[in-house]
C-alpha cells in the first residue's frame, strides 16, 4: 500500500492520499475517512428494493485492513458513517459495537454528517466531535466550506467526488480527492454502495483520482 | 410495439381476456413493416383467429427537400443547418400553422431561438415542445395548436405519437429523417386538405442528408417501411406486473403463469425464469441470505401471492411505469416557478454563474440542490445548450440500404432525384478522390495526417452498430500489434485513428463470429447500462428524490442510488440476478444493435472491398474527422479548425 500513496501538503501538514479512498495523516498518526454509508443496502431492502447484502461488511473489512497496515492511533470519520438511523437498524448497531471492540488500540472520532442519526449509541467507543473541530490547524468537517479562499483550512467529505475521464470514445468514472487551493481537501466516499458527484476542473482546484491501486493527479483538461 | 410499454400492454390484455373471454381487440397502424408479427403481439396465442384488414394504399406523402443554393461541398458533421434558416423562414411566412420537427432537444432549442430572433413579432404564436418541458406547458401548446393559436411549434419526437390534435398546414423536418416510418408519421401531422396529401419539407443539416431525404421518398413510394420487432421475456416488466396483481386481489401462481404464457412476449417463458421472478418479488432472490429484511410480496396460506403491506402497495403505485431515464433535475426559478426538467449529466457540467438555453430562455445557474437547479433569467447571450440523451437514434437499415442504392446509381451516372442532382458536385469529388459505396461495395479509405494514420470504413449500418464495429475492428487490429486507437462514428461509417495502422487482413476483419474472436462490446455495455438496469424493481429509487411521496418529501433521499451503482452492486453481491443478464442482453440488442452488427459483418464478407489510399479527407471522411475533433475541443476552437479544413479541402477539390 505505502508505495502507491501520494503525499500532499495542506496548511503545513503532510497528508497521504491512499488509493483505498482514505487519507493517512502522519502528524496525527491518524486515518481520515468520509461517507461510509453503512446500512444503506438494508435501508433499501426495508423499503422494498431488493439490494443484496454484504456492502457494509465489505466496507468494514477494508477499514480493518487499513488499520492493520497503518497502525494509526486514531481514526477520524468525517460524516455519513451511517446511512439511516442506528435506531432503525439494531443488527448494524450490534455489528458496529463488535467491530469497534475488535480495534481496542485505536481511538475513533466522528464528525456527524447529514445521514448520521443516533450515532451516540456507539459511545463511549466512539467520540463525537462537532463540525469544524480543529486538529493541528486543520478543521475536521463533513461539509466542505464553499468560501474561496476559506479562512480556515479544512478536510471534509459529503460530496462523494468522482472524476470522469474520457478519451477516444472511452470513458471511466473514478473516485477522486479534490484539493481546493491551499485550504481544503474533499475525500472520496469510502463506502461500497455509494454514488458519486462528477467534479470538473476549476480555478485553483486539483483533482487526484484513485484507481484502487494508485493515486494519480489528473490535468485541467 | 417494440417497447416495454408494449410488453406491459400485452400482459394487461392477457389479464382482460381471462376476465372477459371472447374480448375483441383492435389494433391500428399506418407505419409498421411487420404487420403479421404485430397481430401476434396484440392477440397472443389466439392470433390465428385474428384478421388483418388492410385499407386502401397509404395516403401519398410528398417528401421534399429544401435544396441549398450552391451545395456546400463539404458537409459539416453536426452542423445545425441554421444556414438554411432563411429558406425555412420563408416557408414559415406562408399563412397557416406549422410544425417544425427536430431530432434532438438541443436542436429544438436552437431553432426556437433562431426563429424568435428573426421574427420577434411572432413571440405569441411560437411554441417549443419537448420532453423536458413542464407537462402543463406542453398541454397548453397541444391545445393551443388545436385551436390555431400557434403559428409555429418547434417540437421533438414528443409530438410524434399519441398526441391527438387537429392537423397543421405544414410540417418541416430538420435534419436526418432517420427512418421511413418516422418521417411518414411526422408528415401525417399535416395535410388533411382537400387533395388529402401530406407534405413534409425536409431541411438537411449537412449535405449528405440530401441523399437520406431522397432515399426516404423512394422507400415510401416502394412501400418499404421499418419493422418493429417486439420484445421477448422482459423479466423486469413481468416482476412489476406480478406485484401489481398482488396489490389487487392477489394471484394464483399456476393460473397466472398460464395467463402470462398466452402473450407473445412470454410464450416461451421457462419455468426456471418464472420461479426466479416469484422468488425475486417475495424475498429478493433465490438466495435467502442475500436479502435480509426484504419483503414485497408474500405467499399467503391459501397459496395466493399478496402484497406484503399497505406501505408496499402505495410505494408500488407511486413508482409503476416502464420508462427509464437519466436522473432528472428539475429547473426552477429562484422565485419558485417550475420550468422543466433536465438531465443530471448536463447540469453537472455547469458551474454556478454559467448561462444555458432551456425552454427557449436564457438562464443563469445559481446552484443545484436536492435534484433542483435554481436559476434566474440571464441577460447575457446563451453559452451552453443542454445535450439530452435522445440524439443517438440511428439511421434505420431500410433507409440506409436505400441510400446505398442511390449512391450506386450515382456511381453509374444516374441522377434521377433532385436531391441527388444537388449532391452531384460533392459525390463527384468523392468518386474522384476515392469511390462511392454501394450495396455491393464496401469502401475503405486510409489516409495520413499530422495526427497519424486514419482508417475510414463505411458499412452504412447506423451509428450504434458502427460503435460496436469500430470497437471490434480496433480490437482486431490491436491483435496484430498493441496500440491505442481513437474512434468516431456516424450513421454512414466510422473512423479509427492510430499512430500507425497495420495492413488490413480482409479475411479476419470480416469474421462474423465476433464472440470467438473476443470482440466483446464490453465498453459500450458499461456506458449504456444505465438504461436497462433502471427499470422495474430498481426504478422508483433512481428518481425518488424527484417523484417522491406525497407528504414524505426529503426522507426519500435516503433511497437514492443511480442505476449504474445498482448494476455494480448487483454484479458484485448477487451475480446470478437474472435482471443483470437481461440488462446485458438488452444493451446488446437495443443499445448496440447486435443483430444489425452481425448483419453488417455478414454483408461485409460478400461485398467487394475497395481500399483507397487518399491524399486527404474525402467528403465521406470529413464529418467523421470533425466529429472526433469535436469531442476533444471546445466549440470555438472546433469551429475554427473545421472552417480552416473546409477551406483547404475546397481548394484541393476545385
Amino acid at each position: 500500500m505505502s508505495t502507491t500513496d501520494l503525499p500532499i501538503q495542506l496548511a503545513g501538514q503532510w497528508l497521504q492520499l491512499l488509493p483505498e479512498r482514505a487519507v493517512y495523516w502522519p502528524g496525527q498518526r491518524a486515518l481520515l475517512l468520509a461517507d461510509l454509508h453503512l446500512g444503506k443496502a438494508a435501508a433499501f431492502r426495508r423499503a422494498g428494493v431488493p439490494v443484496p447484502a454484504g456492502q457494509s461488511a465489505a466496507t468494514l473489512t477494508r477499514l480493518s485492513a487499513l488499520i492493520d497496515h497503518w497502525q494509526p492511533e486514531r481514526v477520524y470519520w468525517l460524516g455519513d458513517i451511517l446511512h439511516t438511523s442506528l435506531a432503525t437498524d439494531r443488527d448494524l448497531e450490534a455489528r458496529l459495537h463488535a467491530w469497534l471492540e475488535d480495534h481496542p488500540g485505536v481511538q475513533f472520532h466522528a464528525v456527524p454528517g447529514n445521514h448520521d442519526a443516533a450515532l451516540e449509541r456507539l459511545a463511549p467507543a466512539l467520540t463525537l466531535l462537532t463540525e469544524g473541530t480543529q486538529r493541528d490547524g486543520l478543521a475536521l468537517c463533513h461539509y466542505p466550506d464553499e468560501a474561496t479562499p476559506s479562512a480556515q483550512p479544512w478536510v471534509a467529505g459529503h460530496l462523494h467526488p468522482v472524476v470522469r475521464l474520457s478519451g477516444g470514445g472511452d470513458a471511466l468514472r473514478l473516485p477522486a480527492f479534490i484539493v481546493q487551493g491551499d485550504w481544503g481537501l474533499i475525500l472520496p466516499a469510502f463506502g461500497e454502495f455509494t454514488g458519486g458527484a462528477p467534479m470538473g476542473p476549476g480555478d485553483g482546484r486539483r483533482r487526484f483520482v484513485t484507481t484502487g491501486a494508485r493515486v494519480v493527479e489528473v490535468g485541467r483538461d | 410495439m417494440g417497447t416495454k410499454r408494449g410488453v406491459q400492454l400485452e400482459l394487461c390484455l392477457a389479464r382482460l381476456r381471462r376476465l372477459r373471454p371472447g374480448l375483441r381487440t383492435w389494433g391500428l397502424s399506418a407505419t409498421l413493416g411487420n404487420l403479421g408479427e404485430a397481430r401476434d403481439t396484440l392477440l397472443g396465442e389466439d392470433s390465428h383467429n385474428g384478421r388483418l384488414i388492410e385499407g386502401p394504399s397509404a395516403r401519398p406523402v410528398a417528401i421534399q427537400a429544401l435544396l441549398p443554393e450552391g451545395c456546400e461541398r463539404f458537409p459539416w458533421a453536426g452542423h445545425l443547418g441554421t444556414r438554411l434558416s432563411e429558406g425555412v423562414l420563408a416557408h414559415l411566412d406562408q399563412p397557416g400553422t406549422c410544425l417544425l420537427f427536430t431530432n434532438t432537444r438541443s436542436q429544438a432549442e436552437r431553432w426556437f431561438e433562431t426563429i424568435l430572433h428573426a421574427r420577434s413579432d411572432w413571440l405569441e404564436g411560437l411554441g417549443l415542445h419537448h420532453g423536458s418541458i413542464d407537462r402543463r406547458l406542453r398541454q397548453r401548446i397541444e391545445t393551443g395548436l388545436a385551436g390555431g393559436e400557434f403559428r409555429c411549434v418547434v417540437a421533438t419526437s414528443s409530438l410524434d405519437l399519441g398526441v391527438d390534435f387537429s392537423p397543421v398546414d405544414r410540417v418541416v423536418q430538420i435534419g436526418s429523417p432517420k427512418g421511413i416510418a418516422r418521417l411518414a408519421q411526422r408528415a401525417g401531422r399535416s395535410g388533411h386538405q382537400p387533395d388529402g396529401r401530406s407534405a413534409i419539407l425536409c431541411v438537411p443539416t449537412h449535405a449528405l442528408e440530401l441523399a437520406e431525404i431522397a432515399a426516404a421518398r423512394r422507400a415510401w413510394q416502394a412501400g418499404v417501411i421499418e419493422a418493429r420487432p417486439p420484445l421477448q421475456n422482459s423479466l423486469d416488466v413481468l416482476a412489476q406486473h406480478l406485484v401489481t396483481l398482488a396489490t389487487g386481489e392477489g394471484f394464483d401462481p399456476t393460473e397466472t403463469l398460464a395467463e402470462v404464457r398466452t402473450t407473445h412476449a412470454y410464450r416461451a417463458l421457462e419455468d426456471s425464469a418464472w420461479d426466479w421472478v416469484l422468488a425475486f418479488i417475495t424475498h429478493g432472490g433465490p438466495v435467502l441470505a442475500a436479502y435480509p429484511d426484504f419483503q414485497r410480496v408474500v405467499e399467503a396460506a391459501d397459496g395466493r401471492y399478496r402484497i406484503a403491506s399497505r406501505q408496499q402497495a402505495s410505494r408500488h403505485r407511486m413508482s409503476i411505469g416502464t420508462i427509464s431515464s437519466d436522473t432528472a433535475v428539475s429547473v426552477r426559478y429562484q422565485g419558485g416557478g417550475y420550468i422543466g426538467s433536465i438531465e443530471e449529466s448536463f447540469i453537472a457540467r455547469l458551474k454556478p454563474g454559467d448561462v444555458f438555453l432551456f425552454g427557449g430562455r436564457s438562464l443563469e445557474l445559481i446552484r443545484v440542490r436536492d435534484l433542483t437547479a435554481w436559476v434566474r433569467r440571464a441577460h447575457r447571450r446563451r453559452q451552453a445548450i443542454p445535450r439530452w440523451q435522445g440524439g443517438r437514434l440511428p439511421l434505420s437499415s431500410e433507409l440506409a440500404d436505400q441510400v446505398l442504392s442511390l449512391l450506386a446509381e450515382a456511381d453509374q451516372g444516374r441522377w434521377q432525384e433532385p436531391e441527388m442532382a444537388a449532391l452531384r458536385p460533392l459525390l463527384a469529388v468523392q468518386k474522384r478522390w476515392s469511390s462511392l459505396p454501394g450495396p455491393d461495395r464496401l469502401v475503405i479509405e486510409r489516409t495520413r495526417s499530422r495526427e497519424g494514420e486514419h482508417l475510414f470504413i463505411y458499412p452504412f449500418a447506423g451509428r450504434l452498430a458502427h460503435e460496436g464495429l469500430a470497437t471490434l475492428v480496433a480490437w482486431r487490429l490491436a491483435g496484430y500489434r498493441p496500440a491505442t486507437y481513437s474512434m468516431a462514428v456516424n450513421d454512414y461509417g466510422f473512423e479509427l485513428l492510430g499512430r500507425e495502422m497495420p495492413a488490413l487482413d480482409t479475411a479476419s476483419l470480416g469474421d462474423t463470429d465476433h464472440r470467438r474472436s473476443g470482440g466483446r462490446p464490453a465498453r459500450g455495455h458499461e456506458r449504456q447500462r444505465t438504461g436497462p438496469a433502471s427499470v422495474s424493481g430498481y426504478r422508483p429509487h433512481c428518481r425518488a428524490g424527484l417523484s417522491g411521496y406525497p407528504g414524505r418529501g426529503k426522507s426519500n433521499r435516503q433511497l437514492q442510488a443511480s442505476s449504474g451503482l445498482m448494476f455494480d452492486t448487483l454484479s458484485r453481491y448477487d451475480p446470478d440476478n437474472r435482471l443483470l443478464e437481461q440488462a446485458r442482453r438488452e444493451v446488446l440488442e437495443s443499445a448496440l444493435e447486435v443483430e444489425r452488427l452481425r448483419h453488417a459483418l455478414e454483408r461485409m464478407t460478400t461485398q467487394e472491398w475497395t481500399i483507397n489510399h487518399t491524399e486527404r479527407l474525402t467528403p465521406l471522411a470529413f464529418p467523421l474527422w470533425a466529429e472526433r475533433l469535436r469531442n476533444r475541443l471546445t466549440t470555438q476552437s472546433w469551429e475554427d479548425r473545421v472552417a480552416k479544413m473546409i477551406g483547404q479541402l475546397e481548394k484541393a477539390a476545385s
